[in-house]
């Protein structure tokens, strides 16, 4: 069971992408577009996602709202194909009964020219200018300026010191700096229960041979990481790849606490603070302060 | 005969491990079961300036499954000649008379024998024999996202990528005669001065 | 060496053992000046002790097997397996000693006896060359240091010689403290043989089990020695003796466990 589930009060049997319609593009930069068909039906009483929304909205009394009109996923897919994509980015796309029937999976923009960024505004400021307030490359952002928070979100591109960092005092008592990089088994949290690529990159602290063997940590040693926020105990990994000073614990493991609540998956959200970053509103994942011991 | 062999690119690989999970995926090898194998090895080290770090370490990944060796010591060694060389001129293990005492595995300097676990007796890599017949090329080599594993005629890849048939951490070929050519990273010079060591150990 | 493999462990020493035996037994049997009767038992006892001890060996080489069912394809591969050529070898000694034990029964004459003796003797030999050439492969970094063969040696005196003073502690006490000088000198070697073996080794840290047994065994050996020259039966001794078969055990896991895989 993940731990998302482990917390829930009710866990519905949705089932996998395979088993639905989706569809998605390259992301924000990607010139493609890939068409996700279901393969197979959802075996027992699993449903999509979306089955189990609509299923409840027929309760809440929106299904057409919601729906607009009795959509199902395929329906969706075909409106996202021909009323959206094909309409903005990928106005040359195939419509979606031509391209599902096609089989062809992923619809990629064609190249006709090379293309180079702002070319024409390189060649021409004044008749081309950019979507920017000033209609230039702002090195000085009057936008961000306007924000007031100069310190934290600078309307000039600068370093900006961590909320937590080696330089404060707080360092005293926890001097390393922690950073959870994204680990090649996994994609975030998916695959953490995947035992082939698992074991390939078990998930491990990793610490330079300089901060180790100043807490007399070998290699293979399991070593409890804790600051304010929480604890964990993992197995340690002894690597130059790792700078002194910094530790990394790979982002996406599940966590896992012991009967005393410390955390033996090695989830390294269990040491990030809950702030927001400022400007993004996102997690602010790479600010955290530990210290490390022998457990 | 032909002789078969692998073309290890050690400069693209990224040690992502695809070719191993390829691997056990087509062969139905449990976790840690691995027929290849990626070795990572580091070596350098950081410099303290006065608080500043620069940065003299360095890294990369050698894959490694069996090179069906020319002159393979697993065969030499096998007490009971399981250990053999196919038709195709592989290395492979008959079930019927192996008694799994991993003699094997001490024999060969690249670590390629392992002890099947579910069946008490040695396996290795047989260079997908049902595949290669077909005219494909092995799972791992087309499972590599980086295109750094190649396969085929020994010959043909030497005159393709060169002859350098060892990197370290591995054996001299001499030993063996093994049928790998190698596209050797920049700091595999780098590595016998210094001290480079095999840094995922258990991993292996 | 990938695993634990203390099967194999005790398999190499039992043998070895044995080995020691046969060939101390051949200086017992010219040396004692006990009657000819007393001889005769004695020597039979130590035959039927090496015999167990090589038959206790060989059961514990299956132990090490995953699929022993097919053991017996071992002997497949005498061409250019050594480890084929070492079990063919342990076998044949192994009929060796059943041969000699059963003729031992029927006769006393002396021409039999010496020609078993010098059967058994190098078959034993050649059954120690065929294991070290078994264990020292090209790709065990580990095992190819001086110390690993010189390790082979030394068990067989150092087994050899502390069974035979145990069989002769109390009925042929001057004897047996030749035995017992000859055990001690052997205990030194095996000392200075794991030292040297560490030397090649940096994986364990200077102080440790191994080294602790060693240390044990030279500290209790100055009263042991030193009551055995006195004639005196103390405990020491047994101590002594066993602290230092231990320790040439214990060297023995050292050395086929903390070798560095081929990788
Ligand atoms: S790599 Fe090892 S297992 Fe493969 S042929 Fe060579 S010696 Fe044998
Ligand atoms: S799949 Fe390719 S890049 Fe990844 S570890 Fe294997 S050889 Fe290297």
């Amino acid at each position: 069971m993940t731990p998302s589930a482990k917390y829930a009060d009710l866990v519905l049997p949705a089932c996998t992408q395979f088993e639905t319609w989706g569809v998605t593009d390259g992301w924000k930069y990607g010139e493609e577009v890939f068409l996700a068909p279901k393969i197979v039906d959802p075996p027992f009483e699993t449903k999509s996602d979306y089955r189990i929304c609509v299923d409840l909205s027929k309760k809440f009394g929106v299904y057409e709202q919601f729906t607009e009109g009795g959509r199902d996923e395929k329906d969706w897919v075909a409106w996202f194909v021909d009323e959206i994509y094909r309409k903005t980015r990928f106005p040359d796309m195939p419509p979606f009964r031509k391209f599902a029937a096609s089989n062809a999976g992923v619809y990629t923009k064609p190249v006709y020219e090379p293309k180079i960024a702002l070319e024409k505004f390189s060649q021409n400021p004044l008749e081309y200018p950019l979507n920017t307030p000033s209609g230039k490359i702002e090195i000085f952002s009057v936008e961000l300026f306007k924000e007031g928070q100069a310190d934290e979100i600078p309307p000039v591109a600068k370093y900006i010191r961590e909320w937590d960092n080696p330089f404060d005092e707080k360092a005293e008592k926890y001097p390393l700096q922690a950073m959870g990089h994204h680990y090649n088994p996994r994609v975030h949290s998916t695959h953490d229960n995947n035992q082939w690529t698992m074991n390939g990159f078990p998930q491990r602290v990793f610490i330079n041979p300089a901060d180790a063997s100043k807490r007399g940590i070998n290699d293979g040693d399991m070593v409890r990481i804790w600051n304010e926020r929480g604890a964990m105990i993992l197995k340690s990994r002894i690597t130059k790849r790792i700078m002194p000073g910094v530790i990394d614990i790979p982002q996406g493991a599940w966590y896992d606490p012991d009967e005393k609540g410390i955390d033996r998956g090695g989830n390294v959200n269990i040491l990030t603070s809950e702030k927001w970053t400022p400007f993004a509103k996102g997690n602010a994942q790479h600010t955290i302060m530990v210290d490390i011991e022998k457990a | 005969m032909k002789t078969y062999g692998f073309y290890i690119d050690t400069v693209n690989c990224s040690g992502c491990k695809t070719c191993q999970v390829a691997c056990q995926d087509k062969n139905d090898l449990e976790p840690g079961h691995l027929w290849r194998k990626i070795i990572d090895i580091e070596g350098g080290d950081w410099k303290n300036d006065n608080g500043v770090f620069s940065e003299y370490p360095f890294a990369y990944h050698v894959s490694l499954a069996c090179n069906h060796c020319s002159d393979p010591l697993c065969v030499q060694s096998c007490p009971t000649q399981a250990m053999h060389v196919t038709d195709i001129g592989a290395v492979d293990i008959d079930q019927d008379k192996c008694i799994g005492c991993g003699y094997c595995t001490w024999a060969c300097p690249y670590d390629a024998p392992k002890l099947d676990k579910r069946t008490g007796r040695m396996s290795k890599c047989d260079l997908c024999y049902d595949r290669i017949t077909k005219n494909e090329n092995p799972s791992c080599v087309d499972a590599c996202p980086m295109r750094a594993l190649d396969f085929g005629d020994i010959e043909v890849l030497k005159e393709k990528y060169g002859n350098t048939r060892s990197i370290f951490p591995l054996a001299s070929p001499e030993l063996t005669k093994p049928n790998i050519i190698i596209r050797p990273h920049k700091n595999s010079l780098k590595a016998s001065v210094r001290n480079a060591s095999i840094a995922n150990r258990e991993e292996l | 060496m990938e695993k634990y493999n203390l099967a194999l462990v005790v398999f190499t020493w039992l043998t070895q053992a044995s080995v020691g035996l046969i060939i101390l037994r051949a200086i017992y049997m010219r040396r004692s000046s006990a009657g000819d009767d007393k001889i005769y038992i004695t020597g039979r006892y130590i035959l039927l002790t090496a015999f167990i001890l090589l038959v206790t060996g060989l059961l514990f080489s299956f132990a090490h097997l995953n699929y022993p069912r097919h053991a017996f394809n071992a002997l497949n591969n005498i061409i250019s397996s050594w480890m084929s050529r070492e079990i063919l070898a342990e076998i044949i000694l192994l009929f060796i000693l059943l041969a000699w034990y059963i003729i031992n029964g029927f006769t006393i004459k002396k021409t039999p006896q010496i020609i078993m003796e010098i059967l058994a003797g190098l078959s034993g030999v050649a059954l120690i060359y065929l294991m070290v050439r078994t264990y020292m492969l090209p790709s065990l970094q580990g095992l190819n240091t001086p110390a690993f063969p010189l390790s082979f040696i030394i068990t067989p005196l150092l087994s050899g010689s502390a069974i035979i003073y145990f069989f002769l502690r109390k009925s042929e006490p001057e004897l047996a403290i030749k035995y017992k000088l000859f055990f001690a000198i052997i205990f030194l070697f095996s000392l200075i043989n794991h030292l040297i073996f560490r030397a090649f080794h940096h994986t364990l840290g200077v102080f440790n089990i191994y080294s602790a047994f060693y240390l044990a065994a030279l500290i209790i050996s100055v009263p042991s020695l030193y009551s055995t020259l006195k004639n005196k039966n103390v405990m020491s001794d047994v101590i002594f003796l066993n602290l230092a078969i231990i320790c040439d055990f214990l060297n023995r896991v050292y050395a086929l466990t903390y070798t560095n895989p081929a990788l």
